[in-house]
């Protein structure tokens, strides 16, 4: 198997309007035998730098290292790199198992051999007894499994996956999500895999890349993501419900001013660098909500309460508009039209105007392992 | 406008309106009768066009007729076999074969390989694709005399060309010639109806979506491997329809022949139709003459069948 580098990787598209930078100067290495997400809202740019590693697009500028080996210029069928599509590119004329050992007839092995290969791998991937079908046949959730086991029957050198489960339902989804890390244990191949779904980077990858604009927002392992974003926007992308962000003032050291207000949050942070004018973020998992008549500092009225398993996720209409907690539903049942106080336990300033993390405050004490990169 | 619609509808006697939507909403509501209405005109022409012609072919062709005798001597079905043992006939029949297959091949190896061209996407590729569907939209006579006119052994360009390039010592009569006749009307009869193949053709190729051949390209296929198993089963059958299509219609041609060697020089390039023509309009022998296309009709048809059970055309690749 094999690392991949991205060197200052570039692409512009040239359209009516000029030119579109998709993937603007970007660097970074997977490690061998890692499964990254590259995450980010869609026109981000992340199918395309996906598509630029595979070969599928000529970078503008930029070098790609796979294993040592500059592939930059190499085309995209020599490179022995697997793609799983969004749309599954199966071939319907195709029985399943013709579908799944294309790539060794493309090598010109017998029909015999490629039959027992394709028994194997589809053993793997527990569609043994569809092998005689054709795709037509088949539910999405088993198109995508014969598409991945397309993708591992050659044993290449990294496993590409552009967004495969988007067109899933969310049961299967799950299940999916399931299977590919099962998968990815028993072939033990370095995976990319681009998605729009924060939810799904989060809970597949080792380390995982917010992009937006074109631009790496963050590289780091989920737990780091989540809890010292680098930015504003990741700070709102990854993670749900949404994190709270309001303008506010810092003056005194820690604590700040919600600007429009007279709410005044301590935010516990080490306050030297903290410009006068900031973004206060607080997830709404990271609170602490109380009925009360009458809330003094940040609160309101619960619009709505949406019950999902043991919490409930409240949306309160305040004097800033919409703010968003979580609270236990046995624990601390709330209703529509309860008054709330709600309470900050743990922070992030952000400069307002460059949108980069300035402080976070550290209530719990819990570091992440790794140091910060990108 | 309002008093104008006014005053009309109040012509109308509304009880006449709604009678008329009543009677209108029950035929559409109803299937069977929405299939009649929409049914019985085109079926009226057919049957006036195609079904009684060929009904009268074929009665005329148990006929002794003339052109000049008005009565009509009975002769029999066995007048057919006569037709089918004659030389002449068998000859023609030959030609056809050559000509209506050999103009086919043609056809589609042209019409594909040009679909294939102009599906690229490069700068003005629609303006490209567009100049190639031109031909089809010129008559066969104007391209008859056109070809004429440059394959001419005085004053043809296609001879001067050849011979400035080295290709031709002499000029070459390509029309006049036994050995050279038959190619030549093949292939200007064909290079029109090239189009009609590719436009089929294209169609198709341009609902084959990008990502099976990248999906392809992934897997480690070269261009020709893509082309195999991508595209191939994709333009099949609508290349197995444009080949039954053009077979039917290159056995009947008639026009292109006719007007470019009529049916010389001797008689190499009498195909059955213009077999048909000689007997009916230079010999005036009207009931053999319907006997010719009458055969030529059941040939076809049976070929049409026979395809049909052996290639598929109508079975559409699965789609996933």
């Amino acid at each position: 198997m094999t690392d991949i580098q991205v060197d200052t990787l570039r692409k512009e598209f040239s359209s009516d309007g000029g030119e579109i930078v998709a993937v603007d100067d970007v660097s970074f290495t997977v490690e061998d035998g890692e499964f990254v997400c590259i995450v980010g809202p869609s026109g981000c740019g992340k199918t395309t730098l996906l598509r630029c590693i595979a070969g599928l697009e000529h970078p503008t500028s930029g070098e790609i290292t796979l294993g040592g080996e500059a592939v930059t210029d190499v085309p995209p069928q020599n490179r022995n790199l697997a793609f799983v599509f969004q749309d599954i590119t199966l071939y319907p004329h195709m029985k399943v198992w013709e579908n799944i050992a294309y790539p060794l007839k493309l090598d010109g092995v017998g029909a015999d051999t490629r039959y027992e290969r394709a028994q194997e791998v589809a053993d793997t991937i527990q569609i043994g007894e569809l092998l005689d079908k054709y795709p037509g046949e088949l539910s999405g959730g088993q198109q995508q499994r014969v598409a991945i086991g397309r993708s591992i029957i050659r044993s290449p050198r990294a496993y590409l996956l552009d967004e495969p489960m988007s067109d899933l339902d969310a049961k299967l989804k799950k299940e999916m999500r399931v299977e590919l890390q099962r998968i990815q244990q028993q072939v033990g191949g370095t995976m990319v895999y681009v998605t729009h779904d924060q939810e799904e980077a989060m809970t597949l990858s080792d380390r995982m890349i917010v992009m937006d604009d074109g631009e790496i927002q963050q590289f780091g392992s989920p737990q780091r993501v989540y809890h010292e974003p680098n930015n504003v926007f990741v700070s709102q992308f990854i993670g749900s419900p949404e994190i709270n962000l309001l303008p506010a003032t810092c003056r005194d050291g820690a604590t700040v001013a919600v600007d429009d207000t007279d709410w005044r949050v301590d935010t516990g942070v080490d306050a030297d660098s903290v410009p006068e004018s900031v973004t206060l973020g607080f997830r709404p998992r990271h609170t602490t909500v109380e009925r009360t008549a009458d809330p003094d500092g940040i609160g309101g009225e619960v619009a709505l309460v949406e019950a999902v398993g043991d919490e409930n996720i409240l949306y309160i209409d305040s004097e800033v508009g919409e703010l968003r907690a979580v609270a236990d539903i046995e624990q601390n049942p709330i209703e529509e039209g309860d008054s709330v106080a709600i309470g900050v336990e743990r922070a992030y300033l952000f400069d307002a105007e460059t949108g980069e993390t300035v402080a976070t405050s550290r209530r719990h004490g819990d570091r992440s392992e790794d140091q910060v990169e990108a | 406008m309002s008093v104008v619609s006014d005053r009309v509808t109040a012509l109308v006697p509304s009880q006449w309106w709604q009678r008329s939507h009543e009677l209108l909403s029950r035929v559409f509501e109803d299937d069977r009768r929405l299939l009649a209405l929409c049914l019985t005109p085109a079926l009226a022409l057919y049957v006036l066009v195609a079904i009684l012609p060929m009904v009268w072919a074929f009665n005329l062709s148990l006929y002794e007729v003339s052109t000049l005798n008005p009565v009509w001597e009975w002769t029999g079905p066995g007048r057919l076999l006569d037709i089918v043992a004659s030389g002449t006939f068998q000859a023609a029949f030959g030609r056809s074969l050559v000509f209506g297959f050999g103009s086919v091949a043609f056809q589609i190896v042209v019409g594909v390989s040009l679909a294939l061209l102009v599906n690229r996407e490069f700068k003005g590729a629609v303006l490209a694709r567009a100049l190639a569907l031109l031909p089809y939209m010129v008559p066969a006579v104007a391209i008859g005399m056109v070809g004429q006119f440059m394959l001419n052994a005085q004053y043809g360009i296609i001879n001067l060309v050849l011979i400035r390039v080295g290709i031709l010592n002499n000029p070459v009569a390509f029309l006049g010639l036994p050995e050279t006749a038959m190619a030549t009307v093949m292939v200007v009869g064909s290079w029109k109806f090239a189009v009609f193949v590719t436009l089929l053709t294209l169609a198709r190729l341009q609902s084959i979506p990008e990502n099976f051949y990248e999906g392809a390209t992934m897997c480690g296929a070269n261009a020709y491997q893509k082309f195999r198993d991508v595209t191939l089963p994709r333009i099949k059958n609508v290349i197995l329809i444009a080949a039954l299509l053009r077979t039917l219609w290159m056995f009947n041609k008639f026009d292109i022949i006719y007007i470019m060697t009529r049916g010389g020089p001797g008689e190499t390039t009498t195909t059955i139709p213009l077999h048909a023509y000689e007997v009916a309009f230079n010999q005036y022998r009207l009931g053999e003459a319907a006997g010719i296309a009458a055969l030529m009709f059941v040939f076809l048809a049976l070929w049409s069948i026979v395809y049909f059970r052996v290639a598929r055309p109508e079975e559409e690749v699965r789609v996933a």
